[in-house]
């Protein structure tokens, strides 16, 4: 019982991070537009975000260092000033993202208008950081979040075409757009790897007071929680793939995800996958506003962990304050909290080298990590995937403009 | 996914703003089935036909904002036209989100029009 309490934290950054607002979003819209075609895009993401959170876990439980002091040693204060500066802006961008979600997933549950249950949102976020230990904070938002599994039980009601699902797997481009298609293969990858995942996850560690003796947990955490966050990015995918690609459907609000659920699987269905989205979206929120205040914290030297008083880390608890403010002022402006979230995947895709290369460099430095330091097994998938995210993040902003955004 | 306008109109864009309406009044007709058997929550039936109307009445608006050359003149009366009806099928969801009547109506309504 106690391992899989254990595993929450990898279950909270899988669900609260991996599907997040970007994640149901850009799933349910890949599925609407291109069938199964890009089950592939999200195997490759799971498969980076699982390589590097367990680096960046062991990395944090062996030295102790959280990923952005990985950054600013490994990158020198300027270049690390400029990776601080790009992370905390899709930092914020996401956050803002996520607080929008969650008003409009309450709206859609209880029916008020919008800028009202933005300011609950944020309050209740707030209530939540403050007062919920962190091992609660992960239970809850983790283990509620899982009702999204609704998703999977749908698409297994909608009958889909297992062929066609299978061949999903292995990369091709039956289109006429190429330029969406690769669009969507950025936004899925962006979206399964967003920084703020590893930056809370490698703090995650510390605040669990994780040893060498807990490397099992780490790796145990990021395989099963990350492969389960996949699961339901293919079961948004699939579902959409098999109700709205064949009524030429372009879901565009989380009220169509929602849909998705409702149409199979009946009132039941739409209520658990509100539930799951509102929880697995405030677990982002909660993410977001804390991997703002960590690499703030880290870079700067500052006393940082939730399990810190207010008192004894002041600085971290008013940077976290500040990110959920910032988050909900941008989000309050009346902006489509859809679309900051494709932006926000999309920036975010291009600030991802910044993270994940220094990741892999402390991972390999000896004098860190001893005995720890990775083997050829994280090497050959830590610089597959390394490839994988410097091809992205150099196409991300031309297929933006040559796509336009994925209308094309 | 957001949708874009430009002061002339192209055959392109008059085919992205058409499917956009297209993609409103087809959910809408799914959603509208859901009301119709009572497998639907109000609040979600309200809130989402209101997004999907004012999905339809932006792309009508999208469209009635630019200028349609000659060869376009007739697709374009047609797609505004549309555009109209689907939002108004989906306003009255929005307006009566629990009433099966009404749903019945515009899931016929929505059908023919997403075709």
């Amino acid at each position: 019982m106690k391992k899989i309490f254990e595993i929450a934290l990898g279950i909270l950054a899988a669900i609260g991070g991996f599907v997040d607002i970007g994640d149901i979003v850009f799933n349910t819209a890949a599925g609407a537009l291109f069938q199964y075609q890009l089950l592939w895009a999200v195997v490759i993401g799971v498969g980076a975000i699982i390589t590097y959170s367990e680096m960046c876990g062991r990395v944090a439980v062996v030295s102790q260092r959280a990923a952005f002091d990985a950054v600013r040693e490994r990158l020198g204060f300027g270049v690390g000033l400029l990776a601080l500066v790009a992370g905390q802006l899709v930092n914020l961008l996401t956050l803002a993202a996520e607080i929008g979600g969650i008003a409009l997933a309450l709206q859609l549950l209880a029916g008020l208008p919008f800028r009202v249950l933005l300011v609950i949102a944020v309050l209740a976020m707030g209530l939540v950081i403050w007062a919920m230990p962190f091992e609660w904070i992960e239970r809850v938002f983790g283990y509620i979040g899982l009702a999204l599994l609704v998703f999977a039980v749908g698409a297994i009601k909608l009958h889909p075409d297992w062929g066609g699902v299978a061949s999903g797997f292995v990369p091709h481009a039956d289109t006429s757009d190429l330029a969406v298609y690769l669009f969507f293969v950025v936004g899925l990858l962006g979206a399964a790897t967003v920084p703020y995942e590893v930056y809370f996850y490698s703090s995650g560690a510390i605040e669990e007071r994780w040893t060498p003796k807990d490397l099992g947990i780490n790796k145990a955490n990021a395989i099963i929680g990350y492969s389960l966050g996949g699961l339901l990015s293919f079961a948004l995918m699939i579902t959409a793939a098999e109700l709205f690609y064949p009524r030429e459907i372009s879901p565009e609000t989380l009220g169509s995800v929602g849909l998705g659920a409702n149409v199979p699987l009946g009132e039941i269905g739409l209520l658990l996958a509100l539930i799951g989205i509102l929880f697995a979206v405030s677990g982002a929120a909660i993410d977001t506003a804390f991997s703002g205040a960590y690499n703030l914290a880290q870079f700067f030297g500052w006393e940082w962990g939730k399990y810190r008083t207010a008192v004894e880390a002041p600085r971290f608890t008013l940077a976290w304050m500040v990110m959920l403010i910032l988050g909900f002022l941008i989000v309050v402006t009346g902006v489509d909290p859809i679309q900051v979230t494709e932006y926000s995947v999309i920036f975010s895709v291009v600030a991802l080298p910044a993270t994940y290369i220094p990741i892999l460099l402390v991972a390999n430095d000896r004098a860190y990590m001893g005995n720890y330091a990775n083997g050829g097994v994280a090497n050959v998938f830590g610089i597959f995937y390394l490839v994988v995210i410097l091809v992205v993040a150099v196409a991300a902003i031309p297929l933006m403009i040559i796509s336009n955004m994925g209308q094309g | 996914m957001a949708c874009g306008s430009s002061s002339t109109l192209t055959a392109k864009s008059l085919q992205q703003q058409s499917d956009a309406v297209k993609s409103a009044a087809a959910e809408g007709a799914l959603l509208a089935q859901q009301i119709a058997h009572e497998e639907t929550t109000e609040p979600f039936a309200r809130i989402h036909a209101g997004e999907l109307a004012d999905q339809a009445k932006a792309a009508g608006q999208s469209l009635t904002v630019t200028r349609a050359p000659a060869a376009l003149q007739a697709e374009k009366r047609k797609a505004v036209a549309a555009a109209r009806a689907t939002s108004a099928a989906l306003e009255a969801l929005h307006q009566a989100p629990d009433d099966q009547a009404v749903a019945e109506r515009v899931e016929r309504r929505l059908k023919a029009l997403s075709q």
